[in-house]
């Protein structure tokens, strides 16, 4: 949908940096909803869903022209309290998953990341894979032996397909490592059935595409689920 | 380049969600009254840093969680 800002919208939006020339990309909440959807605002008044009919909506502003388009807009139905920018950083860029990094590494493209996801309760079967560069990670808890609160891993299966395809998982997972700093080990990790977890697709972020599976635990897991730990790729 | 913070700091850390596998995107405020934005911090501990910025774990004051 296409939107029209109201005027306090706009102040807020006028009070945050643009994200490009004459335009920023914002999360806010929709009445009703628990989770941020994202926009893109055009001079902090003209917003527009930012999802999968985005380039059919800019087309349309295109063909009707700016101030047409937002003379017939809705209002933008969104709590101005909640309007956040999205850092550069985290955009999700137009660099989508290429075909073949789909079937030749089995990667994902599009859908939402985990903590946009429903929360599930685990089964207490799936094995879960925590990446790292180091040998000590500080979000393993190694006394209760569990992951922590707030925590990110990937399934099992899809960690396998990083392996067997021999996929870069620093691009798979988006992960902003630099100075050469790489994956070096995987934590795995069994939670005990019930616990709650998010599964999503890595979003691209920080130049990579993303398009692995991602498992978010927000409460961690219980106690006694963390396995093991081993070198990457063995 | 990266910064390892104080076990206090890393506590922190601990506390607050990642906003992906093994890192933190956060807004750091020195003392000196300087902000450093969006920032990564691996693994709970390591902050990332320009190559020309020479700061110390005890030059920080806030670190926060960047808004999303």
């Amino acid at each position: 949908m296409i939107y029209k800002a109201y005027n306090l919208d706009t102040q807020k939006l006028l009070s945050l940096p643009e994200t490009g020339m004459g335009c920023q990309v914002i999360d806010a909440f929709k009445p009703g909803r628990n989770i941020k959807e994202r926009f893109i605002v055009y001079n902090a008044e003209l917003a527009v869903d930012y999802d999968s009919r985005f380039v059919e909506y800019s087309n349309l502003i295109l063909a009707k022209g700016f101030g047409r388009t937002l003379n017939e807009a809705e209002a933008f139905p969104v709590a101005t309290e909640s309007i956040s920018l999205v850092p550069k950083m985290l955009i999700v860029q137009a660099r989508g998953i290429t075909e073949s990094k789909k079937s030749n590494k089995h990667r994902y493209s599009g859908g939402r990341g985990a903590k946009e996801s429903p929360e599930e309760k685990a089964n207490g079967s799936d094995v879960f894979v925590r990446l790292s560069p180091y040998p000590d990670d500080h979000r393993i808890d190694t006394s209760n032996n569990r992951l922590i609160d707030g925590s990110y891993t990937t399934p099992q299966q899809d960690y396998k397909d990083c392996v067997i395809y021999k996929d870069d998982p620093i691009d798979r997972y988006a992960l902003p490592y630099k100075d050469g700093e790489t994956v070096n080990w995987a934590y795995y990790l069994k939670p005990l059935q019930g616990d709650i977890v998010q599964r999503g697709i890595v979003q691209p972020a920080f130049n990579h595409d993303g398009g692995g599976i991602e498992a978010y635990f927000k409460n961690g897991t219980s106690k006694n689920t963390y396995l093991y730990k081993r070198p990457y790729g063995q | 380049m990266k910064l390892k913070l104080t076990d206090e700091q890393m506590n922190q850390m601990l506390k607050l969600p990642e906003q992906g596998m093994g890192y933190h995107v956060v807004d750091i405020k020195l003392k000196n009254g300087t902000v450093l934005s969006e920032r990564i911090i691996l693994d709970s501990r390591y902050v990332q840093l320009n190559q020309d910025e020479k700061i110390s774990a005890f030059d920080i004051e806030t670190i926060q969680l960047h808004q999303l």
